[in-house]
């Protein structure tokens, strides 16, 4: 019988240096995961334990993997001293993962804050795959600083795409940027998608989920064209431990994009 | 099918040949404490018929408070796998039966089996018996159980005279019967009837202690309609967090996976872990979702008779009280819901 919590080994090829927090690891497990955007893996830092991330890259590449981290607890701290060559575990993927399906001949507005575009970067790389399936993609992103900005070298290229257009904002003002300045709800205000025929995905810390989801909602998206990636502590990833509980749902299985229509009524959802 | 009668002496011997499979675990009382024990057995012991649970559930013959699941690195074919040793258990209640219908529920799924508890489930042998002694923090019948079992065990006990009256409720039972047909002989209708007796006067016992406890819709419907916080409050004054009730919970399952340094690599822990620690759901960077008591207190509940209804159709919660016995804060579960019960009526009426 397969053993749910055995992780199979991985190696980290390369260490990216994103911004001051976060870093890209590019990492080979010993035989190629299949993934969809979206969906979950365990990272394993040996002897410390594991913390669940979704891969920044694209899904199309299986034998490798890239994972965008941001320092921020036990396992992040440790992972941020590792180096190339080191060895890791990995377990999954886990998760349903976006729903691309959904999104065929709709337009997509991706709203991601800080680390939050990491995921979102799998989501982007797969929709480029295939961009002739969907109306449009509208990227909207912010982070604190000019600095936090992760993966500012694509964004030229992306903004080429066809039906792509992306905005960025930074928090407060800084020396040098000359771009938009405010939270990146305040990109929301003149958003210009077809609004019934469109879907928002958004992942970002959970006070900027609940902002965004309230703007949402304020400027006529319906629940159910909401998807956030919701944040929760993990740990078995396959719906026994209890801990990513929302509602009657587990994020490791059902989520950890959740329709927002589905949890609207959940106590705390947004913590 | 079918109902057998076997003495006591005979009982020895079929726990004598069971033990040629593996430990025997027999229930039985701890002197001067009232309390009752799975204790492993010796050669030649009997069974000392208690009629009342016992304070462990079968929970941790099956999913173990602390177990290795993986080491790593590792090399192919010296996988951590599960151990499969033979286990029977003598003297569970209808109760702790009850209970596996969650832990089953959990464990094995269809997408993720976790083959530590079905490797153990597969090889654990059931012989249950009948609560004749229910005590004030039952409360079976609540939930819609009985005091005596009805599913889930192998054989099934009751004290009838020098002997048991023997049910048989599993392909597992029924052929260790036809191994030691010689042990077992038909039970009497005089024996029967006596059995059936004792059952109804053992439920109306557990109906006379909860007396007054008695809700008037679905847990499930009183917490969807629960006012939102001082009912609550009111509850989690003299929780002291320390868990008790839900490590003695015998549907209780949440685990942490842990890891630590091994003799030679790494290895990987399953560990209990419980919903009222502050950082059972503490995440990276210090965000919580339940960061106060009392929400921590509610998802308990929550957990219990909403979310997992919802999930699997049955209630995380067979009745046995040992929640309320554990409970070094008083707070009885029962008191809580009619509590919650009545808040929710006036409230309503006061609309």
């Amino acid at each position: 019988m397969n053993n749910l919590y055995s992780p199979i080994q991985a190696q980290i090829e390369e260490i990216i240096k994103e911004t001051p927090t976060n870093k890209t690891f590019v990492i080979r497990p010993e035989a190629p995961i299949r993934f969809k955007a979206g969906q979950f893996m365990q990272l394993t830092v040996p002897g410390m334990g594991e913390a669940p991330f979704t891969p920044s890259s694209s899904p199309a590449v299986t034998e490798k993997m890239e994972i965008t981290i941001l320092k921020t607890g036990t396992v992040t701290d440790v992972l941020h001293t590792m180096q190339a060559g080191d060895n890791v575990g990995l377990r999954g993927p886990f998760g349903k993962g976006y729903p691309l399906d959904k999104f065929e001949n709709k337009e997509v507005l991706v709203v991601g804050g800080g680390v939050g575009l990491a995921p979102l970067r799998s989501l982007i790389l797969a929709m480029f795959e295939d961009m002739g399936k969907y109306k449009r993609l509208s990227i909207k992103y912010g982070a604190k600083t000019p600095e936090e900005l992760l993966f500012r070298t694509s964004f030229d290229e992306w903004s080429k795409k066809p039906q792509t257009d992306l905005t960025v904002t930074i928090d407060v003002p800084a020396p040098g940027w000359e771009g938009k300045v405010g939270l990146v709800t305040s990109l929301l205000d003149d958003v210009d998608v077809d609004k019934p025929n469109s879907y928002v995905v958004s992942c970002g810390p959970g006070i900027m989920l609940r902002f965004v989801t309230y703007k949402l909602l304020e400027i006529g998206f319906e629940p159910e064209q909401i998807y956030l990636s919701m944040n929760r502590k993990m740990s078995c990833g396959v719906g026994k431990c209890g801990r990513c509980e929302v509602g009657p749902y587990y994020l490791c299985k059902d989520g950890p994009d959740m329709n927002y229509a589905k949890i609207k009524d959940v106590p705390n959802v947004f913590s | 099918m079918n109902t057998r009668f076997i003495s006591e002496g005979n009982f020895v011997r079929l726990l004598d040949h069971l033990a040629e499979r593996g430990r025997v675990f027999v229930a039985e009382p701890v002197e001067d404490t009232g309390k009752i024990a799975f204790r492993a057995r010796q050669e030649g012991e009997g069974f000392d018929y208690t009629g009342f649970r016992a304070t462990q559930s079968l929970k941790p013959f099956l999913f173990v408070a602390r177990e290795k699941v993986a080491e790593y690195p590792c090399a192919a074919g010296s996988e951590t796998v599960p151990a499969a040793e033979h286990v029977t258990v003598v003297g569970a209640a209808a109760c702790d039966l009850a209970a596996l219908k969650t832990l089953d529920a959990v464990f094995i799924s269809e997408d993720f089996t976790d083959c530590f508890y079905a490797e153990r489930r597969a090889n654990t042998l059931i012989i249950s018996m009948e609560c004749t002694d229910p005590r004030d923090s039952c409360f079976c019948t609540l939930i819609g159980n009985k005091p005596y079992p009805e599913a889930g065990y192998d054989l099934n006990l009751a004290k009838a005279g020098a002997g048991y009256v023997v049910e048989v409720g599993s392909e597992k039972g029924e052929s260790l019967i036809g191994e030691q047909a010689s042990l077992f002989k038909d039970a009497s209708k005089e024996t029967l009837a006596a059995r059936d007796k004792a059952r109804e006067e053992a439920a109306r016992r557990v109906e006379d202690i909860n007396r007054g406890v008695e809700v008037s819709r679905s847990r499930q419907e009183i917490l969807k309609h629960a006012p939102e916080d001082e009912e609550w409050h009111s509850h989690v004054q003299t929780c002291v967090e320390c868990a008790a009730c839900l490590f003695c919970c015998p549907t209780c399952h949440c685990f942490l996976l842990y890891d630590q340094k091994g003799a030679e690599n790494f290895e990987r822990l399953k560990v209990w872990d419980a919903c009222v620690y502050a950082g059972y759901s503490r995440m990276a960077g210090g965000g919580t979702p339940r960061a106060f008591l009392v929400e921590r207190f509610r998802h308990r509940y929550a957990h219990k008779f909403d979310q997992i209804v919802e999930r699997h159709g049955i209630e995380g919660c067979s009745g046995c009280g040992r929640c309320i016995e554990a409970c070094p804060g008083n707070i009885d579960m029962r008191k809580v819901f009619k509590a919650l019960d009545s808040a929710a009526l006036t409230e309503k009426v006061a609309r």
